[in-house]
């Protein structure tokens, strides 16, 4: 073996400096294999996809052993009630919570980071890299969930096919899987930067999930200060949230997509800059 | 006339000190490593895995710099293109096989796919690896890990190798070819740094030491020339003859010997001397003159375990 020095493919620093674009983009996208494939088929993810998972079950089983023929409206507000209480602040919160946070404490935790670290990879790639490896496992665990559940919740009903077909069923449908994917996406960012900053991101997570939970309570200025309140201002039906509701008019779709995005973008970029200044030191951490 | 040594030739430590928290880790290191094999010797906790983390960037120094061929470790695309550590850490990313390990890493440095194959299996090949490459790095035993550690950093090519106790989980056979490789790069002009807490294998290996105690260098350069500048500590000089006694005598009243022990089998003796150089001469003479068969003459403590003892052992003596 050769003392040689390897640029890759044997090009020089000056060259390499012109092609970081796309040097950056191989590596954001190999972080993220290589992160896909260390998590997402192994066992620390169980309680997550039961998690998803449970309630495909429960209402696979009510399609089985169900009877009658429930009207669509009341399916409707049915899955509205489910997918807000239960899907979005409950499973879909706690588990990017679980999974965002460890991608790098993880790393600390099983003393792994140095493999990352001696790679020529800026850190702020890697974090990238790791991001989107959460983004698409969740939105493809948490996609799957919402669609199967929206489906399987009009089933009793004799005429589900038709209202999926020429109703408002489909597109209903899709509003659910945007605001699935837009929750991956945002939560995605609260939680790497609070793995990248906390020991222990348990205090942090409780912290947020009240306020995110009961963001209907906050007066409205602050309402905007949430995840949620974007979320739900994306979903085509609405819940009675109680008496200590303080109603606040939606902010549409093409605002808050782009809002939650920016927002992802920036929690993303500090958790680059945290990661950037981390050293190993395992034994302190 | 040798060329002068420029700063992207050299390891420069500027004046560096780290601390973990209130801990001292290394303290004031100001050090200029040329090619060749450099060895971090020292007990556990004098500071060779701080120098080393500091070396790879995976320590940030609390004070001072730290440059690698004149390249920073904030610029992590050339640094480590340029830089391969054998760590001592003991954990691997889970799930991963040693190929999809090494692979992934080939990918990270930005290697077309046939090449970043083609040198995957180089190396796997390199370090005896070939049949266990595909199972996973979890199910390995010590000395495999050890290996694919090796061969991580081994498999760009780099120019600096940092090498963290590199033998442990070798048997004596792999110890002998990865001892040769070492040999081989040193030669091809890398700069190869290990740290080792076996004091022979470090003679073996190293064409200059780094002696460290408690976070502090004590001691660096080749082994011969730190020897000759502790004052303290006459040279020890073992002599086989056939008239051991004779030579005693001879030698006993010069001014440059401070000490003569006759071995107990009479085919030998152990000098002391303040000046070996005039204690060359006049051994030469006596050698000469009274007709002694001599059948070996050595340095009996020029090596980094007796030097080391001398510095930081209970005796320790002081550098001029």
């Amino acid at each position: 073996m050769s003392g040689a020095n390897a640029s890759p493919v044997g090009r020089s620093d000056q060259e390499m400096s012109k092609m970081n674009w796309s040097l950056w983009i191989r590596q954001t996208l190999t972080v993220m294999k290589m992160e896909l494939k260390r998590y997402v088929l192994g066992k620390r993810w169980v309680g997550i996809y039961l998690l998803a998972l449970a309630p495909v079950g429960m209402l696979t089983a009510a399609v089985i052993f169900g009877r009658g023929n429930p009207p669509i409206s009341a399916l409707t507000l049915v899955y509205a009630v489910f997918y807000q209480t239960f899907f979005l602040r409950l499973a879909l919160f706690l588990s990017c919570a679980v999974i965002f946070s460890q991608l790098y404490r993880g790393e600390v935790l099983e003393k792994t980071l140095h493999f990352y670290l001696l790679a020529p990879v800026r850190r702020e790639v890697l974090v990238a890299g790791k991001y989107l490896a959460g983004v698409v496992a969740t939105i493809a665990i948490f996609g799957t969930s919402a669609l199967l559940t929206h489906v399987l919740v009009y089933m009793p009903n004799g005429a589900w096919t038709q209202f999926f077909l020429e109703g408002s069923g489909f597109p209903n449908m899709v509003e659910y899987l945007m605001a699935t994917a837009m929750a991956c996406v945002a939560y995605g960012g609260v939680f790497l930067l609070i793995g990248t900053l906390f020991k222990n991101p348990a205090g942090p997570t409780a912290l947020i999930g009240a306020w995110e939970a009961f963001f209907f309570i906050l007066p409205a200025g602050m309402q905007k200060f949430t995840i949620m309140h974007y979320l739900q201002s994306m979903l085509p039906v609405g819940i009675d949230m109680g008496p200590l509701a303080v109603v606040v008019d939606p902010t549409p779709a093409i605002f808050g997509i782009p809002m939650l995005i920016a927002v992802a973008g920036v929690l993303v970029w500090l958790a680059g800059q945290v990661v950037r200044r981390a050293q190993v030191t395992y034994s302190a951490d | 006339m040798a060329l002068p040594v420029t700063p992207d030739q050299l390891i420069v430590f500027d004046n560096v000190s780290k601390f973990y928290g209130e801990v001292l880790g290394v303290n004031r290191v100001s050090l200029a490593i040329p090619p060749g094999v450099t060895s971090l010797v020292g007990p556990n906790g004098a500071g060779k895995t701080t120098i080393m983390n500091l070396m790879t960037g995976l320590l940030r120094p609390t004070k001072g710099t730290v440059r690698v061929l004149d390249i920073s470790p904030s610029d992590p695309e050339r640094f480590f293109r340029t830089i391969g550590y054998c760590s001592q850490f003991e954990a691997f990313p889970k799930g991963l096989s040693g190929y999809q390990m090494i692979r992934s890493m080939m990918d990270l440095h930005g290697f077309v796919a046939t090449d970043a194959e083609a040198r995957t299996w180089n190396v796997i090949e390199r370090v005896g690896m070939t049949n266990a490459a595909h199972r996973r790095v979890a199910g390995y035993s010590k000395g495999m890990r050890q290996r694919i550690r090796l061969a991580l950093a081994l498999v760009h090519d780099p120019k600096v190798l940092v090498l963290d106790e590199p033998l442990n989980g070798l048997d004596p056979m792999a110890r002998a070819e990865v001892i040769e490789l070492f040999r081989k790069f040193a030669e091809s002009g890398m700069h190869v740094i290990i740290s080792s807490h076996i004091m022979h294998e470090v003679d073996i290996i190293s064409d200059s030491v780094v002696m460290m105690s408690s976070g502090y260098v004590v001691a660096e350069g080749d082994i011969q020339g730190v020897r000759s500048e502790m004052e303290d500590h006459p040279i020890q000089i073992l002599i086989r003859c056939d008239q051991p006694a004779v030579v005693a005598a001879e030698v006993f009243h010069h001014d440059s010997v401070v000490e003569v022990k006759l071995h107990s089998d009479r085919q030998g003796l152990l000098i002391s001397t303040s000046n070996p150089d005039r204690f060359y001469e006049l051994l030469n003479r006596i050698v000469l003159e009274k007709k002694i068969a001599v059948e070996a003459v050595a340095p009996a403590d020029e090596n980094v375990n007796a030097v080391y003892q001398y510095l930081v052992g209970s005796n320790g003596g002081a550098l001029r």
